[in-house]
């Protein structure tokens, strides 16, 4: 539907029949007089050598540019002028292929270029194509360092034995030898204790917790701590939301009008459930990508991997695109390119419309997996009636218990018993009428206990995609077979996937194979980031040539091969960093040598999420509702506009929209629910200050937090202690006693919620050291 | 201004420019909203765009048919776009416009009785009678029109407009958007998508809410006065200082310096939103205090006012929250006369205005909608969506004033001669901003991207 540049797909075969033919003199006249002045005067600002910008590779000022043409492939079939591109083009017949773009050419010019085609095309304007043309190159492509097999390296020997807690250690100590550094020192204990339970489960430690952790001095305190927080629910919760940003999830299809996903919480939930049972990351791939048709050997089973399908149609989508076609192209591009950077950090979908322009991955890959998400069912069966398409749900299998076999029974019996009556001679319409009404409130009694989930399922029709040429939905090139990214593959090993099968299964496998050179780097760097603030491969989601090559690459794959050897345990990697020196080394900057901190001699200082900011002053003022998990969307219209956001709950739990949000997580930079985000962006605008001094959520909570601390007769001390997880410094203490001195004795609790909305509002409450 | 606001400001103002700002904000390029040169010489210094949502009928205000109204009641083969007839043809009633027409201004160019004010200033009006768009529901169209993709995430026009030129006014935003709606897209039309955060769309109030209430989200404290809050204010900022000095990092200096700039727009921008100090002749030239037109009146005043200050992409809406936007008649084609009523004033009132203040200059104009309606009728009195050709008006910052270009065929239906696509419109209005639109582009997730995709045109003819 865009508009019209005339693009071909480079064929290395030209047509090098045509190339002997000489022309005759009254051909050559003929183009002369007609056609080589309609070409220059409509076509040559965009096709030729003189075009500003060469537009989609097509150039029409010699013979050999539209014989073996552009992106779209050859420009004119001589004598075809019916099937020659340049026809079809100037006859504006196409809406996605209309030249010249702006003004149809005049019926005369049109006739004449018919002619001209129907003589063969005469064209004397000899002289050999000016353009290189990129040649893709999957075995240079393969020699990039992310398509590298993982390498399990042999642990660096270092000179300062004595600091290394663990391999992890060695591999960040030698770097920083090598450029003559030191590690920082150990955080102290109270800055340690915040910073593990706002990075294992986005809480602060309580000031009992703090005190008791203080107080106690084995040398085993910390790794108890640590058992203990990833054996919290709330584990789940911090852990959880950090995949569901990758995910992109929503409970809302954004777009213009965005639809509410009522059934979407299941899906949350079971990603907060997947973290908190440690369930191995490859398990968790294979029912995001093919949860619907995974074998499984329990009822259980089968319906939390359906809920994990709801990964691949719970993404961002204008379900009001009129064009069907266009909507399903859309739905597949967004699964493409989703999966791609959730698990293997790939851009995929630049290679909708052209080979990748950086990484190896040619559009005909792009169109392998276009083929096996288009054999898969990702929308409802919609309500042609509105003009707007539905999203797609399946029933969750219900255990049969014996209330349900009973009313199962009951309601047979009655459609018996109405059928009965119906065959009478006179049936009795009250009679029938009063049964009826019977069955239909049993037969919704049952249904009510029959919850549907999000998911994916298999198409009706299962088969592989054309290339559509330059991305266009209607511009259909030749059919390529389902199968994967070539260049992540071993060469020669074709995918297989059976002719009646989507291939989402195939799919899953080759993402969830220990051998992936991607999968296992790419999740190990998420949670590495998570912890330590940044990853090793700093682009999360980018592992491609134009993201950021990884800092320390033998302790990638270290931490890789780690992850999979340990059954993919997202538990066990957690433990092993945060147990390391690494991680626990102080924020405090003693050097300018390394001003991004890229190699790692310190911790970095970071930020608390909107979720950690906001969970954070609820448990403070004792608000928060600790209710977790199942459905917290209040009954609202079909759309998500105007929603009324009133919940107390764990923001993990706040309903999730596309189009609306608290503005707490809109200020304070929560992830874009139509982006994979691996690393949310980190702003510092005046807009989070206003919302600290004038919010009425601010203002409310450090009313309750007052009220709170006035009711212990806390002190200073005890104020700071609960807010910043610290005592005041002596100054703090001193400036802060006298902005309380200022209010009169029957202005306490205002003198007091000023102070804690001070407290919410400064520097060492946002930042975690 | 209070006494203790201008104290304030001189104890606050330490005095940081763009500079500091463009530090404050990171170095990350595109971070900044310090003013930068554009790429070329611009003609127009800042955008006033007044949205008009739901698609007005061009056949029944700019757009003079004849041929339709000779033709009233006749049938001929449409092809649809709709899901149900997309791509097939089919027999629609054409429908004569319901509005007289009329030649205006020494241009002569034809406006509808529903425009009778906007009618009045046709000779400063560059009309395109040859849009054609993407998308034919609204939310795709609108999202469309805003940000160059039906579907796909992208930064809003305002955005990109900030990104590339940055902001005139330190105090203020450089991207204001007034009364948006939440529907057909909503925050998505305002986005910064993946462009910095600072350049997203700051709202003043939202649609369906009165405009004299209208105002930016937590800039003003309800609980506590100026003085009370400036108590407070400064046992924050000694606390921030204590606790950062012996970190000396650079994020922390920054998150200070960003109370400061919050406080100094607390005291600044609810004067620029104060209507008060208008005159009783400007604020009627507005439409300002009647019945109908006093709400977007009001927006199209407040526009001025951020206009005169520097802002530099402020779109107006003229949009509620319904399911049928303002300007969706399908039936019941009569209520364009409302809608008409509502902004024809306010409009006539601001280019008035602007120009009398010698603001028309270099200050872009731009009044359209996602797209036009159909020529042929819907139902009894009503028209359908058509994004095959449509009417928009531009005035000022270097567009020819007086102009008309291009043209639908012979009944309004498509776009025929100068075709301009939205991108095409969007590559225009980019380069009266000195902007190339295939050079402005930024680089996500592997990809340069730009407003125009890989598409658009600069539509020469209309550039003064």
């Amino acid at each position: 539907m865009r508009p019209t540049i005339l693009t071909f797909q480079t064929l290395a075969l030209s047509a090098a029949g045509v190339l002997a033919k000489t022309d005759s003199p009254e051909d050559v006249e003929f183009f002369e007089k007609h056609i080589r002045p309609l070409l220059i005067q409509h076509c040559y600002e965009c096709h030729s050598a003189d075009a500003k910008k060469l537009k989609a590779n097509l150039s029409l000022d010699t013979r050999q540019g539209w014989e073996s043409g552009g992106d779209s492939g050859p420009a004119i079939i001589p004598g075809k002028p019916e099937e020659s591109l340049l026809i079809k083009a100037v006859s504006h017949v196409n809406g996605d292929l209309e030249m010249p773009p702006k003004t149809k050419l005049p019926d005369q010019d049109i006739a004449r270029l018919r002619e001209w085609i129907t003589m063969g095309a005469p064209d004397p304007r000899e002289g050999a194509l000016d353009r290189k043309r990129d040649k893709f190159d999957l075995t240079e492509g393969r020699k990039f360092w992310a398509f590298q097999p993982v390498v399990d390296h042999p642990e660096p020997s270092v000179k300062d034995t004595n600091w290394p807690a663990d391999s992890i250690d060695r591999f960040i100590l030698v770097r920083l030898e090598k450029e003559r550094l030191k590690p920082a020192a150990l955080a102290p204990p109270a800055t340690l204790l915040r910073r593990v339970y706002f990075d294992l489960i986005g809480l602060p430690p309580s000031p009992q917790e703090m005190s008791e952790f203080l107080a106690d001095p084995s040398t085993k305190a910390f790794e108890k701590v640590v058992d203990d927080l990833l054996a919290r629910p709330e584990f789940g919760e911090r852990w959880g939301r950090h995949w569901l940003d990758v995910a992109r999830f929503a409970e809302s299809s954004g777009g213009g009008r965005s639809m509410v996903f009522p059934d979407a919480w299941r899906f949350r939930d079971y990603i907060i459930r997947s973290f908190n049972n440690d369930k191995p990351f490859d398990r968790l791939i294979r029912e995001h990508l093919a949860g619907d048709i995974l074998p499984t050997s329990s009822l259980e089973k089968k319906n939390e991997a359906l809920i994990g399908s709801g990964y691949l149609v719970l993404g961002p989508m204008n379900y009001e695109l009129q064009d069907h076609e266009l909507l399903k192209a859309e739905f597949v591009d967004e699964q493409i390119d989703t999966v791609g950077r959730t698990f293997l950090g790939m851009t995929l979908g630049c290679a909708r419309c052209h080979d990748h322009k950086f990484d190896p991955i040619p559009t005909s890959d792009y169109y392998s997996l276009a083929g096996i998400f288009e054999s898969t069912r990702s929308m409802g069966r919609g309500s042609a009636a509105s003009g707007v398409t539905s999203f797609a749900t399946t029933k969750l299998d219900v255990p049969e218990t014996p209330e349900r076999t009973a009313l199962q029974k009951k309601i047979a019996g009655l459609s018996k018993q109405i059928a009965e009556l119906k065959k009478e001679e006179k049936p009795p319409a009250d009679k029938i009428k009063k049964l009826d009404k019977e069955r239909k409130s049993l037969s919704s009694k049952l249904k009510k206990g029959e919850p549907v989930t999000m998911a994916a399922d298999e198409a009706d029709q299962i088969g592989d995609a054309h290339i559509r040429i330059r991305g266009q939905v209607r511009n259909r090139g030749k059919k390529v077979p389902r199968g994967f990214l070539t260049v992540a593959m071993e060469p020669d090993r074709k995918p297989t996937i059976p002719a009646d099968q989507s291939g989402r299964l195939q799919l899953a496998n080759w993402i969830a194979s220990p051998d992936h050179p991607l999968t296992a780097r790419v999740m190990a760097n998420r949670i590495w980031k998570h912890l330590l603030g940044e990853g090793l491969v700093r682009t999360t989601d980018n592992f491609g040539r134009t993201g950021e090559l990884p800092s320390h690459p033998e302790l990638l794959d270290h931490l890789a091969l780690r992850f999979t050897k340990n059954n993919w345990s997202v538990k066990s990697l957690i433990r092993a960093i945060v147990l390391s020196k690494t991680y626990r080394q102080s924020s405090q900057v003693n050097h300018d040598l390394d001003p991004e901190n890229r190699l790692l001699g310190r911790a970095h200082r970071k930020r608390l999420e909107g979720e950690a900011i906001r969970d954070t002053i609820l448990v403070v003022s004792q608000q928060l509702d600790p209710t977790r998990g199942g459905l917290t969307m209040r009954k609202t219209g079909q759309y998500d506009l105007n929603y009324k956001f009133n919940t107390k709950r764990r923001s993990v739990y706040v309903p999730w929209f596309r189009n609306s949000t608290l503005d707490l997580f809109e200020v304070f930079d929560v992830a874009n629910a139509n982006l994979v985000v691996g690393r949310r962006t980190v702003t510092n605008l005046p807009t989070q200050a206003l919302f600290m001094m004038n919010s009425p959520f601010i203002r409310e909570q450090a009313g309750h937090t007052a009220k709170r601390l006035l009711a212990e007769k806390a002190t200073i001390e005890q104020a700071y202690q609960l807010i910043l997880s610290r005592p005041p410094t002596e100054s703090e203490r001193l400036s802060t006693k006298s902005f309380l001195d200022g209010f009169s004795s029957d202005k306490q609790e205002e003198a007091w919620a000023q102070l804690c909305q001070t407290l919410f509002a400064c520097l060492d409450f946002r930042f975690v050291d | 201004m209070t006494p203790d606001r201008r104290q304030f400001l001189k104890s606050a103002g330490c005095g940081f420019g763009s500079l500091a700002l463009s530090s404050m904000l990171g170095r990350a390029a595109g971070n900044s909203l310090a003013p930068q040169a554009p790429g070329f010489p611009a003609r127009a210094k800042r955008v006033i765009f007044l949205f008009m949502a739901g698609g007005p009928s061009h056949v029944d205000s700019f757009d003079y048919k004849p041929e339709l109204i000779k033709r009233d009641g006749q049938s001929f083969d449409f092809v649809g776009v709709r899901k149900q007839t997309f791509g097939k043809k089919s027999q629609r009633k054409l429908l004569k416009p319901l509005w007289d027409f009329k030649q205006h201004g020494q241009c002569g160019q034809w406006v509808s009785e529903l425009f009778p004010h906007i009618g009045k200033q046709v000779d400063d009006l560059c009309f395109i009678h040859s849009m054609h768009t993407e998308g034919v529901a609204h939310g795709p169209s609108t999202l469309f029109l805003h940000t160059g993709a039906t579907n796909l995430v992208r930064p809003s026009m305002g955005s990109w407009v900030t990104y590339g030129l940055g902001s005139e006014n330190e105090n203020l935003p450089g991207f204001i958007t007034i009364m948006p709606s939440a529907s057909k897209g909503g925050p998505r039309n305002y986005s910064n998508a993946f462009l910095p955060a600072i350049h997203q769309g700051t709202c003043i109030g939202r649609a369906g809410l009165p405009a004299s209430k209208a105002t930016i989200r937590n800039l003003t404290n309800k609980h506590l006065a100026t003085g009370d809050q400036k108590r407070q204010f400064d046992l924050l900022q000694e606390l921030n200082r204590q606790q950062a000095r012996p970190k000396k990092d650079t994020n922390l200096d920054a998150a200070i310096e960003s109370f400061e700039l919050a406080f100094r727009m607390q005291m600044n921008a609810p004067d620029v939103l104060e209507l008060a100090e208008e005159t009783e002749a400007t604020k009627a030239m507005y439409g300002i205090g009647e019945k109908g037109t006093d709400d977007y009146g009001r927006q199209c005043l407040m526009a001025r006012r951020l206009a005169e200050r520097g802002v530099r992409f402020i779109q107006v809406n003229y949009s509620d929250e319904s399911v049928n936007p303002r300007w969706d008649q399908h039936s019941n084609m009569p209520k364009h006369k409302v809608h008409a009523q509502a902004t024809d004033k306010p409009v006539a009132g601001l280019l008035q205005d602007l120009k009398q203040r010698g603001l028309l200059e270099d200050t872009l104009v731009w009044w359209g909608g996602e797209f036009g309606r159909t020529p042929f009728s819907q139902g009894k009195d009503g028209r359908d969506h058509n994004p095959r050709g449509f009417t928009t008006w531009l005035a000022g910052g270097g567009t020819k004033a007086g102009y008309a270009h291009g043209a639908t065929d012979e009944v309004g239906d498509t776009a025929v001669t100068g075709r301009v696509h939205m991108h095409d419109l969007h590559a225009t209005i980019l380069h009266l901003l000195g902007l190339d639109h295939e050079k402005l582009t930024y680089n996500y997730a592997g990809r340069d991207f730009r407003l125009t995709d890989v598409a658009g045109q600069v539509e020469k003819a209309i550039l003064a």
